[in-house]
């Protein structure tokens, strides 16, 4: 491997080992919460109880003729038309105003819900909508678990500079792994050795780190890019080339350049539009945005989302008077460029979604995997440690977050499911999680006895995903019966995965019994 | 002439050699400081400075998207470097130099006085 | 990669586009196999177990090339899509495959094979009783017993130079002879 000396490799260790204790914890919750998004618009159909996808696929021009003609001309500047995973239609007509919360400019104007099949309106409201998810985001539950992910639930920007922050040391660590280890390829296929010895934490940790190591790279920038693009990269390089100007370099790269035309014309038929989008690139339609609505100069931009082998998402643009194909739009530029092909990667890199269940069922994977490689890092730093009363505190710290993360996930879940039928799941579902991860902290504290710890927490995981498709049968969710006639596929598969997990961890609660600690030294199970 | 860059050439040359010096006399606190703000610093700025020198491309926003994709990749890359250089006076000359330069090229265009690209 | 351009399907172009997929997954179940076979002969992984070196040729770099084929194929056609499931179902795969150690994936092998020989016997039984092949089995057995019983008198009377002994006792009988004859 690349030849390091002596004193590089100790600034090497001492980087990579540090930075994973300090802020390993907070990465693995990161790495969890994403594994879990990964599958965050299954949870929200699982969630709302409906398996509906989310294309555009019924007749939309009638419904936004309709709603248009009743509002004033200041919300038809920009329309965002598109469909929930609860299958209800979303029309938000707005325009750009300061937002007085944040003294920064922010869309304010009317959202709609509307049933696609009738087009009847079933709710309306009317602010700075995109701060109010509750109005159009059907799933508490899938909202707060990729808030989670995305910004830890912290308030904007500062969630997402930590998150960042971690990315780039999820990178760091995982380049400075790489030329630690002398022997990656030599190393490649040596299992854990057995003894349960020094030699085989070290084992455990380098296998999967090694198999893993390319993803980790990628998941680790693609990420640290989402998370400090708009809050850091974004107005730095705005202040560079367009002198601060934010608004300009949004339009540079995002606008296609139209000549202005004010005069107001009957607008084209959105249907028909959908019909030419579909033929010209495939399905399916997941967003459409209508700019200048009723204006001679008004553009629709169709967005299809990763299918039939693209991998990203692609941009047709039509005439919104002419109803005429203009052209497929690069994500950022006006051309096709190498910087667009860049910029469009990063999304299914980061998320895995392309290819429907079987890259997100990969990528899933590869999260899991990534979790197990930051847990068995620490857990070896611990056990060369183990003497220290300070790292032995560390390790039970190691074993709550490990088990007290999912539990705490669970109990957003049930916090959810209980506050559906008559409180706001919006309130609920993240004071649930607080609730549960203060629990296991609590019981962290109070129960002395590792094995008996570990025992407790694997019991409270196993009854937590046992008993909650019960919980979500009993909030009025959708029955199997139903399910099954609807082809509500998601509703019946992650009931039974929850069932199946909790009856392999119930089965797994036993097997994993930590040996009889010895009081002068007592030795801890691996959490992973 | 050589004799007036002789005697430019001489303080200068002493002046490195004692900041070298000065260097190696706190090798774990310059390691930190290189490591850490002034990798920062230096990867910020080089960001930062992108757009000034990186052709537009086909599509005119080349030079605008790339510093934003690669701005995490940009850290790591002098991170690394400014952690596993053997020399740490040379370290300490490259990251510097780095943040000096850029901040040359980014100073203008930030302040409005050179528009890289048009709104 | 990003697809810019819609793909228009004709029935050959899906015919083909069937084929290539069914083509893909041979190669990508090879490459699985590869890492399998890379996994079990590995000279480190054996040693660290106390297992005895592997005795056959192991041929690494061609395993490898096998390994990687898919990966090559995927990228030459400009498949992104497949490229990142194989890459991410090869690193899990991969993992899983070298982290089960080798006891571990011998008492599987052991396993799978005595439940497959077993039920590979209750399935011949049934199929043997249901078409009546049970009697013709035995009767098979029984002249495969005869014909290996003259071959190893044969074999026994080509060591003693005696061609004419046609049977293991005769043989066994012309031997107690010649030992009382000496």
């Amino acid at each position: 491997m690349i030849p390091i000396s002596q004193p590089q490799m100790k600034r090497l260790t001492a980087v990579h080992g540090w930075s994973g204790v300090i802020l390993g914890l907070l990465l693995f919750t990161v790495v969890i919460t994403g594994t879990v998004a990964v599958f965050g618009d299954d949870i929200a159909r699982w969630s709302t109880g409906s398996s509906t996808q989310r294309g555009i696929d019924k007749p939309i021009d009638g419904i936004v003729r309709n709603l248009a003609e009743r509002l004033p001309l200041f919300y038809l500047d920009d329309i965002a038309v598109w469909k929930t995973d609860a299958g209800e239609l979303m029309a938000f007509f707005h325009s750009h105003a300061e937002n007085p919360a944040t003294g920064r400019p922010d869309e304010y104007g009317a959202m709609f819900r509307i049933d696609p099949e009738s087009g009847e309106v079933l709710d309306r409201n009317e602010g700075f909508m995109w701060k109010e998810p509750w109005a159009w985001d059907p799933s508490a539950l899938r909202h707060f678990l990729v808030d989670l992910h995305v910004q830890l639930y912290l308030p904007d920007p500062w969630g997402l500079i930590v998150t960042g922050i971690l990315g780039l040391l999820m990178m760091a660590a995982a380049v400075s792994g790489f030329l630690m280890h002398r022997h990656m390829i030599r190393d490649l296929f040596v299992a854990e050795r057995p003894g349960a010895r020094l030699v085989s934490a070290r084992d455990r940790h380098v296998l999967a780190s090694s198999w893993s190591l390319p993803f980790a790279v990628i998941l680790a920038f693609t990420g640290s890019f989402f998370s400090f693009a708009s809050t850091v990269s974004f107005p730095i390089v705005a202040q560079v080339a367009f002198g601060g100007d934010n608004e300009a370099m949004a339009r540079t790269l995002f606008e296609p350049p139209v000549v202005e035309d004010t005069r107001r014309v009957r607008p084209a038929d959105l249907d028909a539009i959908r019909a030419k989008a579909l033929d010209k690139v495939g399905g399916p339609l997941t967003f459409i945005s209508i700019h200048h609505y009723g204006r001679a100069d008004a553009r629709i931009h169709v967005w299809h989302s990763a299918a039939d082998g693209r991998l990203g998402f692609t941009q047709t643009v039509f005439d919104g008077a002419a109803g005429t194909f203009l052209e497929v739009k690069p994500q950022v530029g006006n051309k096709p460029s190498m910087g667009n092909t860049i910029r469009t990667l990063m999304w299914p890199l980061h998320v895995g979604d392309f290819a429907g269940l079987v890259s997100k069922a990969v990528w899933g994977a590869l999260g899991a995997t990534t979790c197990f490689v930051i847990l068995s890092g620490l857990r070896r730093w611990v056990r060369r440690r183990e003497e220290e009363p300070l790292w032995r505190g560390f390790g039970r710290a190691l074993t709550v977050t490990a088990l007290g993360l999912p539990i705490a996930m669970l109990a957003s879940a049930w916090a959810f499911f209980l506050a559906l039928p008559a409180a706001d799941p919006f309130f609920w579902t993240p004071f649930g999680f607080v609730a549960g991860a203060l629990a296991c902290a609590g019981l962290g504290l109070a129960v002395r006895d590792d094995g008996k710890l570990r025992a407790l927490f694997w019991r409270i995981l196993a009854w937590a995903c046992l008993l909650l498709p019960l919980l979500r049968l009993a909030a009025g969710g959708t029955s199997w019966a139903e399910a099954l006639a609807r082809n509500h596929g998601e509703v019946l598969s992650i009931d039974l995965l929850l069932l199946a997990a909790g009856g392999l961890m119930w089965w797994a609660r036993d097997r994993r019994r930590a040996p009889t600690v010895v009081p002068q030294r007592p030795t801890m199970e691996p959490a992973e | 002439m050589g004799t007036f860059a002789i005697s430019v050439h001489r303080p200068v040359v002493a002046t490195l050699r004692h900041a070298a010096c000065a260097v190696e006399r706190r090798p774990l606190l310059a390691r930190w400081l290189l490591a850490g703000p002034g990798a920062l610093l230096a990867a910020v700025l080089v960001m930062a400075a992108m757009p000034v020198w990186l052709p537009a491309g086909a599509a005119g926003i080349d030079n605008i998207v790339y510093p934003i994709v690669l701005a995490p990749l940009i850290w790591t890359v002098v991170f690394l470097y400014a952690l596993l250089d053997a020399s740490l006076p040379r370290a300490t000359a490259v990251v510097l130099g780095l943040i000096l330069v850029d901040a040359i090229l980014v100073a203008p265009a930030a302040t409005g006085a050179l528009h890289v690209n048009s709104g | 990669m990003t697809g810019d351009a819609p793909r228009r399907s004709c029935p050959s172009a899906r015919r083909w586009s069937r084929r290539s997929e069914r083509s893909r997954r041979r190669l990508h179940r090879r490459a699985l196999v590869a890492i399998a076979w890379l996994a079990a002969t590995d000279p480190k992984r054996r040693r660290a177990f106390r297992l005895p070196r592997f005795q056959g040729n192991r041929r690494p770099r061609l395993t490898l090339l096998v390994a990687l084929a898919p990966a090559v194929s995927l990228l030459w056609a400009g498949n992104g899509v497949g490229l990142l499931v194989l890459l991410g179902t090869n690193s899990v795969a991969g993992w899983a495959m070298a982290a089960v150690s080798p006891v571990r994936t011998a008492r599987a092998t052991e396993w799978l094979g005595s439940a497959a020989a077993r039920v590979g016997n209750t399935v011949r039984t049934a199929v043997e009783g249901a078409t009546g092949a049970a009697g013709r089995s035995t009767s098979r057995i029984d002249a495969l017993e005869r014909r290996v019983a003259e071959l190893e008198a044969a074999l026994a009377a080509a060591s003693l130079g005696d061609r004419t002994v046609a049977r293991l006792s005769d043989y066994q009988a012309a031997k107690t002879q010649r030992a009382g004859e000496a």
